[in-house]
């Protein structure tokens, strides 16, 4: 009987492989970043609905699912199928999915490229995983540090200051939860190779910092053939426009990009540019009176009427990134409902994106 | 259940070693203080060095000479005292800081260890680490800031970027004080010694007294809150600051409360202020301010999406930094006049021990008159 189970499960891989050849089955495993389960998520904003709708202001006053995750961790090597599996998870999501932490490797230029326009399509946020050592922190706000107090040295207790951000206070508590270090498969630690091209798709790119050791082995062959066309597709996805066949660019992508893309910048100092301008002139209040504190030595009473600025300076800070939080979030929404009108077809979603890559790789195959 | 029983016995034996935990009082000097090192910031000239803290004149340290030591371990006896004085004696009057790393003990051999301190014009550092190494930094000079603002020019026989790299480079072949675990900070009855400071330096962790001697309920209760009204007297000798003797009686003594001690008492802060024209301590917060302000900002920059230059921020630290140069040399030049006399005065001729007991003993007696 065991022998039985074991040996039918591999007979129909061996079965599979030999109907088609060439292609490897769908191995990137899409797990939920369990803090970023919107039910963990809530208490980062008191619990409180209006709290959350205040800060991401949505277009209806309905909260994600609960149970549905903002984050997940793709992990892994790339292979067939992973793009449609990326898709449904998506789905699933209902426009509640964010952020997607990358840690895979490996090379299928078709999967790349149709993972690449799915994150793109959707706007979803990327980063790159770099060591087996992952620690999740919200991506749409940040722990603001506290105040310091600039009142002279007297013995008195400062006076308390409100906190910089609304979330601080939950942020901190957040904080505190033990799932944040979230396990990794050593063997998939790190975004190699076809991870890039996928991570170079996200509206928003970061990186965790790159941790010691590297991977172990061999260093693994790069085609540039394949090289060439993933940093092509990574920009076209990215730009809109092929590169010539001896653009310089194509040399830094996709692995050395910026944060953003050049639309992506524009458009958030489009939105936010109010807040810009509060900060800017915050920012050239608090220089000027600093100067005058110089002027005087940085005298105690000079340096004491320097709190207040900090805090209006702090403060403003805390507005950008709220403004940004709510750009990001509406901007994915809308895209969301550019592909999912009414309800997700995720079979015919599937076959336009699958034959857009084919036609993209088709179209990169031309320039030499 | 032998195998046991050996097992444990390692384990334990394991687990002590890992927390590498300092058993017994001890007292050393910090090889990095040394002055045949600290000179190297002056580019090896004791003469600069001398000018830089106003030394008076034909008083100059031998190059042996520690300027800073380290206590660890837990305050056990009088013979823990005895350690501290010899330290003093032997260095006759250049030794300026107390590095302290000690979970505590009993509450006498702190608080005279405080005294002790505080009538030796010392410093104290509440102990903190990096990487697993203790951090040593000279008590009277700070590092110039990375890029030194165009207005500015670093103050008369002050260390220069290159001074400092010369020190960096004297001290790097020496054994690391490594502080991996166990008592790597300053609590309990070591936050005594702390108090006691004239610069107080550091987090210091606090908790109510407690006492583990067999007695009834009633004279327990009655007992400690005797020790807690002499603790506060004391605090409040040493000018520990309202915050600390309020989280001291707040904190239950199982646990501990992280604190930040007052720097300076009120009067000594009040002094700085007056002669160097700026207060050290918020010109400290000032600048601990503009890097927060800059780290959250270059953390917006990078993840979220773009803000502002950063460069004015960058400029201001430069500016903080320069002015705390400044006002840091005036304040260790004070102190180390205040020091040197205070040695003079104490050990005229070598440390009596007997007669430095006695001068603690009084001082005691007077806090603890306030107490009732």
């Amino acid at each position: 009987m065991r022998t039985k189970t074991f040996i039918l499960p591999l007979l129909a891989a061996l079965l599979s492989s030999a109907i088609m050849p060439g292609t490897a089955a769908a191995t990137l495993t899409f797990n939920c970043v369990e803090p970023s389960r919107y039910a963990n998520i809530l208490p980062i904003f008191n619990d409180d609905p209006n709290a959350y709708f205040d800060y991401f202001k949505p277009a209806q006053r309905r909260l994600p699912n609960l149970q549905s995750c903002r984050a997940l961790i793709v992990n892994g090597s790339i292979g067939s199928g992973d793009a449609e599996a990326l898709l449904g998870k998506i789905v699933a999501g209902q426009g509640g999915l964010a952020v997607l932490y990358l840690a895979f490797d490996g090379s299928n230029l078709v999967e790349e490229a149709k993972m690449a326009l799915i994150v793109r399509a959707f706007a979803l946020k990327t980063s790159a995983v770099r060591g087996p050592r992952f620690v999740y922190s919200p991506d749409f706000a940040t722990f603001w540090r506290e105040p310091v107090a600039l009142a002279r040295s007297a013995g008195n207790s400062p006076a308390a200051v409100a906190p910089f951000s609304p979330l601080d206070g939950g942020l901190r508590l957040f904080k505190t939860r033990k799932d944040l270090l979230l396990p990794v498969a050593k063997e998939h630690a790190f975004c190699l190779d076809g991870c890039w091209a996928v991570w170079y798709a996200g509206v928003d790119r970061t990186r965790s910092a790159s941790q010691a050791p590297a991977p172990a082995g061999p260093a693994p062959h790069i085609d540039a053939t394949v090289a060439r066309r993933r940093a092509l597709l990574s920009h076209f996805i990215d730009s809109g426009q092929w590169a010539a066949a001896n653009d310089p660019v194509l040399k830094r992508v996709p692995i050395s990009a910026r944060f953003w893309t050049e639309k992506v910048e524009h458009s958030l100092r489009q939105v936010c540019e109010a807040e810009l301008s509060v900060v800017k002139s915050l920012e050239s209040s608090l220089s000027q009176s600093f100067d005058a504190s110089v002027k005087r030595k940085l005298d105690p009473s000079s340096v004491e009427e320097l709190t207040p600025l900090f805090e209006r300076f702090n403060r403003a800070g805390a507005r950008i990134e709220k403004c940004y939080a709510v750009a990001y979030e509406r901007g994915r929404m809308a895209n969301f409902r550019r592909q999912c009108p009414k309800t997700c077809d995720a079979s015919a979603l599937n076959d336009t994106f699958s034959k857009q890559a084919e036609k993209l790789l088709q179209e990169a195959s031309q320039i030499k | 259940m032998v195998r046991i029983a050996r097992f444990l016995a390692i384990v334990a034996i394991g687990l002590l070693a890992a927390t590498e935990r300092v058993s017994a009082f001890e007292v050393r000097c910090i090889e990095a203080s040394r002055y045949q090192h600290l000179v190297r910031l002056f580019d090896g000239d004791i003469k600069k060095f001398a000018a830089y803290l106003n030394w008076p004149a034909g008083q100059l340290p031998r190059p042996q000479y520690c300027r800073a030591a380290l206590i660890e371990g837990p305050l056990k006896d009088r013979t823990d005292i005895a350690k501290v004085m010899n330290i003093i004696g032997e260095n006759h009057g250049w030794l300026a800081a107390l590095y302290l790393r000690s979970g505590g003990g009993k509450v006498f051999v702190g608080v005279n260890t405080g005294v002790l301190a505080r009538s030796f014009w010392l410093k104290t550092y509440a102990a903190a680490q990096r990487n697993g190494v203790m951090e040593y930094q000279p008590d009277f000079a700070i590092p110039p800031p990375d890029h030194l603002p165009a207005s500015e020019s670093m103050p008369a026989n002050s260390p220069t970027a290159a001074g400092w790299e010369a020190y960096r480079a004297s001290i790097a072949k020496l054994p690391p004080i490594k502080m991996t675990g166990g008592e790597m900070f300053c609590a309990s009855a070591c936050t005594q010694i702390h108090a006691g400071g004239i610069d107080r330096i550091g987090i210091s962790r606090v908790h109510r007294a407690h006492n583990s001697s067999n007695k009834t309920l009633g004279q327990m209760d009655e007992g400690l809150t005797g020790t807690d009204d002499f603790l506060v007297a004391y605090y409040k000798y040493m000018d520990a600051g309202p915050d600390f003797m309020r989280m001291y009686l707040m904190t239950a003594s199982q646990i501990v409360t992280p604190l930040p001690i007052n720097r300076h008492s009120r009067h000594m802060a009040d002094l700085f202020i007056t002669k160097c024209g700026a207060d050290g301590d918020q010109l400290t917060r000032l600048e601990k301010q503009i890097e927060a302000s800059n780290a959250d900002f270059k953390f917006l920059n990078t993840f979220y999406g773009p803000s502002i230059d950063l460069d004015r921020l960058h400029r201001m630290a430069g500016h903080v930094r320069m002015r705390r140069i400044a006002v840091e040399q005036c304040m260790a030049a004070i102190n180390e006049r205040e020091r040197l006399t205070a040695f003079t005065g104490l050990c005229p001729k070598g440390c009596d021990r007997k007669q430095l007991d006695a001068l603690i003993a009084k001082k005691l007696v007077d806090i603890r008159k306030t107490s009732h």
